[in-house]
């Protein structure tokens, strides 16, 4: 497993590489700003909170669906 | 040091199921398979295997010399007459009897009930005379009448180890007709035409009924004098089990009924794909072990060897040590004081499985997010490590992933869409994925009522403990707090997770 320093090294290269030196510090920003004070575990504990199990099974299906669906899109988009 | 007695029979079954015997009866290859799969496992989980010397005498030599990992101590030595002796009077008390056409005496009835062989006898006539015939119930070429045949074979098959059909082992035979009449042998003999008596293949049953009777209790009462284990072939297993209920004789079969705890999950899952819906009594455990190495060796003639070999492998060393100090907390301790001693150890159990791979995780949607949190906080900084550490080891295939139809739910519900694709990746790496399923509904609806989670955090559980996870791994402290310990299941925080098993864990090993 690589070290951290070589991580942060090959990420920083990888992403001026991609970006550009801007758009990578802008990028770089605004990762900053979004996930400050962000905690999924907090965020999640009101999902569906008021939807009974039927509810949030019903809900899930769905959902799943959705994923699928995108999924197959998303490789269809890769082969053309 | 731990000690597994094998039994001959096992030993003559072993050389079926690798050629140096030719099978005759086909029926009889489940069990001589569960045989094999008993003797990798006695060499794999224990010190020393043992068997006592009381082989026919023209091939004993031969024996010794294929089984040479086996210390083959003579039936005279240790006292073993003695055993003999008292197995041999133990057997003789046993009176098998026919009433009506079905065993009545308490031991055998029970045992073919235990088996589930739907057996009766029947006055057939032959040359004017009506003798009492053997049926087995059920049509042919179906599930039933084929593990019949198997279960009866394998009966059968104990008069090869003893030879004898008449004599000792049948002769006491009682017969009751349905109206309470006892019949006489001098009543069979002085009809010329009526009844007859039993057929012979009625008498070879009895016999050999008797002979596994008194080889049973002879191995399970050596097993004890010996402090070993007794490796007995499965179809005497299913008589050792009545009698030791009906004498309370335990504690000759500790260690491998361990053995089979830790395959009995991976047994599980593949006989319910395999053998959904049969009730397979004689195939007593899948031979995950001997099936494994015969993949591995490429067939089962190098099997043994390869055994051998595994069995100096660190993960078996600690497997062995484990299940010694657990022995010697019984014998040192007693029941009581050694039960609460061996509650303290499952974990280290866990840690021998992951080490031999057999690890299955959950991971919930926290974990998966915990990387793109604000890694201000220590306890996200760490846990976050924990992740990325596990999922190393998923990525090696060193533990196995599982994912589920509400981990792709909540992740599809992810504020961020771009972390949402990312974490969906994972799921290609899974080994599993489990989908929607009313049972899955019907557990989830328990667990609601019995811990008092919401209905994600239950179908997240339901999912996890139905795929057979040994942990699922979150960073909420809530249901970690509700839940802890689900049937075999632990809820565990990634961080407490790496702490516990680091050693095992540790993927620079």
């Amino acid at each position: 497993m690589k070290n951290d320093g070589v991580i942060k090294s090959e990420g920083y290269s990888a992403l001026f590489e991609k970006l550009g030196p801007v758009d990578a510090e802008r990028f770089l920003m605004l990762l900053s700003r979004e996930r400050q004070g962000f905690d999924y575990t907090e965020w999640r504990r009101n999902l569906w909170v008021g939807n009974s199990l039927t509810e949030v099974a019903a809900i899930a299906k769905q959902l799943e669906l959705q994923a699928q669906e995108r999924k197959i899109h998303t490789s269809n988009k890769v082969i053309d | 040091m731990t000690y597994a007695l094998i039994d001959n029979a096992s030993l003559t079954a072993v050389d079926r199921a690798t050629g140096h015997i030719v099978a005759k009866n086909p029926d009889t290859i489940n069990g001589d398979l569960a045989a094999f799969e008993n003797l990798v496992q006695a060499i794999l989980f224990y010190d020393n295997l043992v068997s006592i010397d009381n082989y026919k005498e023209e091939f004993r030599d031969e024996r010794a010399k294929r089984f040479s990992f086996i210390n083959f101590l003579a039936s005279t030595n240790f006292g073993l007459s003695t055993i003999d002796e008292l197995a041999k009077r133990e057997a003789a008390s046993i009176k098998p009897e026919i009433r009506g056409g079905e065993f009545s005496d308490k031991d055998f009835k029970e045992l073919v009930e235990m088996l589930k062989l739907n057996m009766v006898c029947t006055w057939d006539m032959r040359s004017s005379v009506y003798y009492l015939t053997m049926k087995m119930l059920g049509q042919p070429n179906t599930p039933e009448y084929e593990k019949y045949s198997e279960l009866s074979a394998s009966i059968f098959n104990e008069l090869s180890d003893s030879g004898e059909t008449k004599g000792p082992w049948s002769t006491n035979v009682t017969l009751i007709s349905a109206s309470g009449h006892i019949y006489l042998e001098q009543e069979f003999r002085e009809q010329k035409q009526g009844l007859g008596g039993t057929t012979r293949a009625l008498d070879m049953f009895i016999a050999a009924l008797n002979w596994m009777a008194y080889k049973s209790i002879y191995y399970s009462i050596a097993a004890k004098h010996l402090k070993a284990d007794s490796f007995i072939h499965p179809i005497r297993h299913a008589y050792q089990i009545h009698w030791m209920k009906k004498t309370g004789a335990f504690g000759h079969d500790f260690t491998s009924r361990l053995i089979g705890n830790l395959s009995n999950k991976i047994g599980t899952s593949v006989s319910e794909i395999i053998d959904h819906g049969r009730v397979a009594t004689i195939t007593l455990d899948l031979p995950i072990f001997s099936a494994w190495l015969t993949q591995e060796s490429g067939g089962i003639e190098g099997v043994i060897a390869s055994a051998l070999e595994l069995k100096k492998a660190d993960q078996f060393d600690i497997a062995r040590q484990t299940i010694r100090e657990i022995k010697i907390a019984y014998d040192e301790d007693g029941i009581s004081l050694g039960n609460a001693n061996v509650l303290s150890r499952p974990s280290r159990i866990e840690r021998c499985k992951l080490k031999m791979g057999f690890l299955r995780l959950y991971l919930d949607n926290c974990c998966f997010n915990r990387p793109y949190d604000d890694q201000s906080t220590l306890s996200v900084y760490l846990e976050t490590q924990a992740k990325l550490h596990i999922q190393e080891q998923v990525k090696k295939h060193q533990i196995e992933l599982v994912w589920s139809f509400i981990l792709t739910a909540e992740n599809e519900a992810n504020p961020d869409h771009h972390i949402r694709d990312k974490i969906a990746d994972w799921m290609d790496l899974a080994m599993l994925y489990v989908p929607y399923s009313l049972d899955i509904e019907t557990f989830a609806a328990n667990m609601m009522e019995r811990n008092g989670i919401d209905a994600k955090d239950a179908l997240h559980v339901a999912c996890a403990v139905e795929s057979g996870c040994e942990f699922l791994l979150t960073t909420d402290k809530k249901l970690i707090k509700r839940t802890g310990r689900i049937d075999k299941m632990r809820v565990l925080n990634p961080a407490h997770f790496v702490t516990d098993y680091a050693e095992y864990i540790d993927y620079e090993k």
